[in-house]
C-alpha cells in the first residue's frame, strides 16, 4: 500500500478511529490492532512475505529472551551470532543472491573460465533491509547490556512491523521505539496537528516534486546519448531533488502518521542539501541508517581512533557497506566509494566536525562563503548521484563523459521540450523554488513545514495551496525509490 | 480529539463544496448516471479542455467494437466514418504521439474491451523517438479513482467553464487566424518541420510495441488496418529538407510489414492540391469521404 494512494487514505482514518475509540481501553489491545493493521498494510503488497517478518520477529524475540538468561560470554556471543546469521542470511539471499552469482561468474570469465549457473527468480521483499536492521538493533543492544529483553510478544511484533516505518524507515533503534509500545498513549491535539502537517509536507515532496521530476530524470537518464551536456546536468540536479523528496517525503509521512498514534520516531533528514561539507551532509542524510552504521559498525571497528591506516580503512568500510546496503549493484558500491573519497580529506585534516550547527543560524540568508560551500557540496552530491541513478558504472561514466563534451554549452531548452510534457517543467521549477524557500526558512526545525505563522488565514491559505498543488500536479504515480532497498 | 475533528471538518468544507459541484456538473461524465449538464455542453467544453479524458470515459461508458486511433487526422476521419456508421468510436487525440496511440491500444487490451476492427492512423511525424508525449498514461492514472478525477486541473477547469457557460450563456470560442491563408500555410509548414523533424531518432521501442500490437490482433482475430493520412506536398517536402527521406521510407516499410496499409500520403492527386486541406496537415471532408470509400470499398 502506497502512502500516496486512495487505499491508504481510507486505511489510515479507519485504523485511527479504531485505535483511539475502540481499542483504547488498554495498551495491549492497541498493540494488537497495530500488528493486525501493519500485517494488513504489508500483506496487500504480497502476503507471502508476512511469514518472513513473522519469522524474523519470532527469532529475535526468542534470542533476546535467551540472551537475558545466559551469563556466559561465549554463549551470549553464540546467540548474537545466530541472530546476525539468520537475519543477514535472509537479507543476503533475497537481496544479494543473484548479484553474488553474477559477480562470481563474471570474475571467472575474466580469468578465462566460462560457465553458467541459473539465476533464481527471486522477488525482493519490500522493506527487508529496513526491518532487518531494526530487529538487529534489538539483539545487539541486549547483548551489549543497553536494553532488557521484552516478554510481551505482541509489543515486540508491533515494534518490528509498525506500519508507518515498516517498508522504508526510519530504521528505529529498539532503545527508542520499543519502550513506547509499553507506555500508555494519550491523544494529544498539538502532536496530531503537527503530525498532519508533516504528512502534508511529505505528500507535497513526493507527489509534486519527486514524481514530477522523475518524468524528466527517467527520460534523460534513459536517452542520455541524445541530449546535450547541459540537459544531462539538469537531469542530475533533478535526480538530486527527486531522491531527496521521495525518500525524505516518505520519512515525513511515516513520522507524521506515527505521531497521530502517539509515537515519536527519530528525525531521518535534517535539510541535507544545506550542508556545507560532505561530513555535514552525512550527518543530515538518512540519519537513521548512518547512525546505525556508526554505532554498530564504525565504532566497533575503532571509528576515527587509531592510526591513519585504520581511519582510512574504517571510512571506506562504512561507506562501501552503506552503498551496498542500498542494492545489489556495483553502482551503489561505487557511489559509497565516491562519498568515502569526498569525506576522507575532511577526516584526515580534522575538519569533519567543523559544521555542526545550522547554517546561517538567526540570519535570513547565508554568507557568501556559506553559499559557496553549500553549492559545492550540492554539486559533489549530484555528481555521486549520477552513479546511484545509472544502470551500470559504464552508463554513469558515459553520462559524465557526455556532460563534459562541448554540448555542455548548448541550450537545454530544445531538449527539454522534446520530452513534451507541455508547461509541466515550468510549474515544477516554480514549485521547486517554493520548496527550497520553505525548507530554508525552517532549516532549524524538525521538518520543512513546521510553520510558525500566527494568522490562521495565512496558515490555512498555505495548506490549501499545498493540497491544491498535490492534486493539480498529480501525474503518473511513481513507487517510492527506497522500497527497492 | 473533538477539537481535531471539528478543525478538520471546517478545513475540509471548501473541498466538500468543490466535490459536490464536480459531482453535479461531472464535466467528463465520470459518474455515468448523472445527466444534469447536457452532453452537448460537455462535448463543446470538456472535450476541448482534455480530449484524452473525455474520449476514454466516453468509450468506457459506451464501448463499440470498431475503434479508430491516432492523432487529429484520425479524429477528422472519424467524422467521415460517422456519416456512414455509428458503430465506431474515436480514440484519437490532437497532437498525439505514437506512445499515446500504443498506450490507448494497451489500455483497450488491459480493460478487455471486445475489438473487431482497429483502424490506426500514423504519419511519419509520429514515428520519431522524440515524439513521446504521454498524456494517455496520465489520463489512465487520472481516471483511476474519483478523487484523482475530481481534483485534476482539467476537471476543475471544465467545471468552471461549464458553470460560466451556464451562468453567462457565453462560451469561449476559437476564432479564425487573423492572417491570410497563404501566410498561415507557410507558418504552419515551418512550425511542423521544426517541431517534428529538427530532432529525429528511429523509434526502436515503438516499433517493438507496434509489432506486439500486430501479433496480438492476429491472435485475437482483430482486423488491423493501418493508414497514412495525406498531408500537403509542402509538409512532405520538408522531410527531404531535414534529410529524413530514407527514414520516411523505412517508416512506410515498417508499417507495411505489420499488416494492411493504405498510404494516402503518397497519392499526389491528393497531396498536391492545397484545396484538399484545411491546413497543411489536415485533409478536408471531401478527402475524408474519398479515404472512407477507399478503405471500406469492399465492406
Amino acid at each position: 500500500m502506497l502512502f500516496n494512494s486512495i487505499d491508504f487514505a481510507i486505511f489510515l482514518p479507519v485504523v485511527f478511529v479504531l485505535y483511539w475509540f475502540v481499542f483504547n481501553k488498554n495498551i495491549r489491545f492497541q498493540n494488537m490492532l497495530l500488528v493486525a493493521a501493519s500485517y494488513f498494510f504489508y500483506g496487500l503488497w504480497d502476503w507471502r512475505f508476512l511469514f518472513l517478518i513473522l519469522f524474523s520477529t519470532i527469532i529475535d524475540f526468542s534470542i533476546g529472551k535467551l540472551l537475558a538468561k545466559k551469563r556466559h560470554k561465549s554463549h551470549r556471543k553464540a546467540l548474537l551470532i545466530s541472530s546476525l546469521a539468520v537475519n543477514l542470511s535472509l537479507l543476503g539471499f533475497f537481496k544479494y543472491y543473484n548479484f553474488f552469482l553474477d559477480s562470481f561468474v563474471d570474475t571467472f570469465s575474466f580469468f578465462g573460465t566460462f560457465f553458467s549457473i541459473d539465476r533464481l527468480d527471486i522477488i525482493l521483499p519490500v522493506g527487508i533491509s529496513f526491518y532487518t536492521f531494526q530487529t538487529l538493533s534489538y539483539t545487539i543492544d541486549i547483548y551489549r547490556g543497553k536494553l532488557k529483553p521484552v516478554n510481551d510478544f505482541v509489543a515486540f511484533a508491533s515494534f518490528v512491523s509498525f506500519f508507518p516505518q515498516l517498508v522504508a524507515g526510519p530504521i528505529e533503534r529498539a532503545t527508542n521505539l520499543l519502550p513506547q509500545f509499553f507506555k500508555r498513549r494519550t491523544f494529544n491535539y498539538s502532536k496530531s496537528v503537527d503530525g498532519l502537517q508533516q504528512i502534508l509536507w511529505g505528500l507535497f515532496k513526493k507527489i509534486v516534486i519527486a514524481d514530477n521530476a522523475a518524468v524528466f530524470v527517467n527520460d534523460i537518464f534513459s536517452n542520455y546519448q541524445d541530449y546535450n551536456g547541459s540537459t544531462l546536468v539538469i537531469g542530475a540536479i533533478f535526480f538530486a531533488f527527486q531522491i531527496y523528496c521521495d525518500f525524505s517525503g516518505y520519512s515525513d509521512i511515516a513520522i507524521g502518521v506515527s505521531r497521530l498514534f502517539g509515537f515519536n520516531l527519530m528525525q531521518n533528514f535534517a535539510f541535507p542539501y544545506f550542508s556545507r561539507d560532505i561530513a555535514e551532509f552525512w550527518r543530515r542524510w538518512h540519519i537513521s541508517l548512518s547512525t546505525w552504521f556508526r554505532d554498530y559498525l564504525y565504532i566497533p571497528l575503532g571509528g576515527s581512533k587509531g592510526g591513519l591506516q585504520a581511519k582510512i580503512r574504517n571510512t571506506f568500510i562504512i561507506f562501501l557497506v552503506s552503498g551496498f546496503w542500498h542494492g545489489a549493484n556495483w553502482t551503489f558500491v561505487f557511489w559509497g566509494f565516491l562519498n568515502a573519497l569526498f569525506f576522507l580529506p575532511l577526516l584526515l585534516s580534522n575538519r569533519n566536525r567543523n559544521n555542526l550547527g545550522v547554517v546561517a543560524s538567526n540570519r535570513l540568508l547565508p554568507s557568501f562563503r556559506d553559499t559557496f560551500a553549500i553549492l559545492s557540496t550540492f554539486l559533489l552530491t549530484c555528481f555521486a548521484w549520477i552513479f546511484f541513478r545509472a544502470d551500470s558504472i559504464s552508463h554513469a561514466f558515459d553520462y559524465i563523459k557526455r556532460i563534459c563534451s562541448e554540448t555542455l554549452f548548448k541550450s537545454p531548452i530544445t531538449d527539454i521540450w522534446t520530452i513534451n510534457t507541455e508547461y509541466q517543467i515550468i510549474y515544477l521549477v516554480i514549485l521547486m523554488v517554493f520548496f527550497v524557500i520553505v525548507e530554508w526558512i525552517h532549516r532549524d526545525k524538525q521538518y520543512g513545514l513546521r510553520i510558525n505563522i500566527k494568522s490562521k488565514t495565512l496558515r490555512w491559505a498555505l495548506f490549501y495551496f499545498i493540497i491544491l498543488s498535490c492534486f493539480l500536479m498529480n501525474g503518473i504515480k511513481q513507487e517510492f525509490i527506497y522500497f527497492q532497498f | 480529539m473533538k477539537k481535531l475533528f471539528v478543525k478538520l471538518a471546517l478545513f475540509s468544507i471548501p473541498f466538500v463544496i468543490y466535490l459536490l459541484i464536480v459531482g453535479v456538473v461531472d464535466p467528463f461524465s465520470y459518474f455515468k448516471s448523472n445527466d444534469i449538464v447536457k452532453i452537448e455542453v460537455k462535448d463543446k467544453i470538456s472535450k476541448h479542455v482534455e480530449p484524452h479524458l473525455y474520449k476514454m470515459i466516453a468509450f468506457d461508458n459506451n464501448p463499440t467494437t470498431n475503434i479508430i486511433i491516432g492523432d487529429s487526422r484520425s479524429n477528422r476521419f472519424y467524422e467521415s466514418i460517422s456519416v456512414h456508421s455509428n458503430k465506431w468510436s474515436p480514440l484519437g487525440y490532437g497532437g498525439a504521439s505514437l506512445n499515446e496511440v500504443l498506450d490507448t491500444f494497451e489500455w483497450l487490451v488491459d480493460k478487455e474491451f471486445k475489438v473487431d476492427t482497429l483502424l490506426v492512423g500514423i504519419n511519419f511525424n509520429l514515428y520519431n523517438k522524440y515524439n513521446k508525449r504521454m498524456w494517455v498514461e496520465e489520463t489512465i492514472e487520472r481516471k483511476s479513482n474519483p478523487f484523482s478525477y475530481a481534483f485534476s486541473s482539467y476537471t476543475a477547469r471544465s467545471t468552471f467553464l461549464i458553470l460560466k457557460d451556464h451562468i453567462t450563456g457565453k462560451s469561449d470560442t476559437i476564432g479564425k487566424p487573423k492572417v491570410s491563408r497563404a501566410k498561415f500555410w507557410d507558418t504552419s509548414v515551418k512550425r511542423y518541420g521544426s517541431k517534428f523533424y529538427a530532432h529525429y531518432a528511429y523509434p526502436e521501442y515503438s516499433f517493438q510495441r507496434l509489432s506486439a500490437m500486430a501479433s496480438y490482433c492476429k491472435q485475437k482475430n482483430i482486423e488491423l488496418i493501418f493508414w497514412i493520412p495525406p498531408c500537403a506536398k509542402e509538409i512532405n517536402d520538408i522531410i527531404d529538407e531535414y534529410g529524413l527521406t530514407l527514414e520516411n521510407e523505412r517508416f512506410i516499410n515498417d508499417i507495411k510489414s505489420l499488416g494492411k496499409l493504405h498510404d494516402f500520403n503518397s497519392d499526389e492527386s491528393i497531396t498536391s492540391q492545397r484545396d484538399n486541406f484545411t491546413d497543411p496537415s489536415h485533409f478536408n471532408k471531401q478527402i475524408g469521404e474519398k479515404i472512407y470509400q477507399e478503405i471500406f470499398k469492399n465492406k
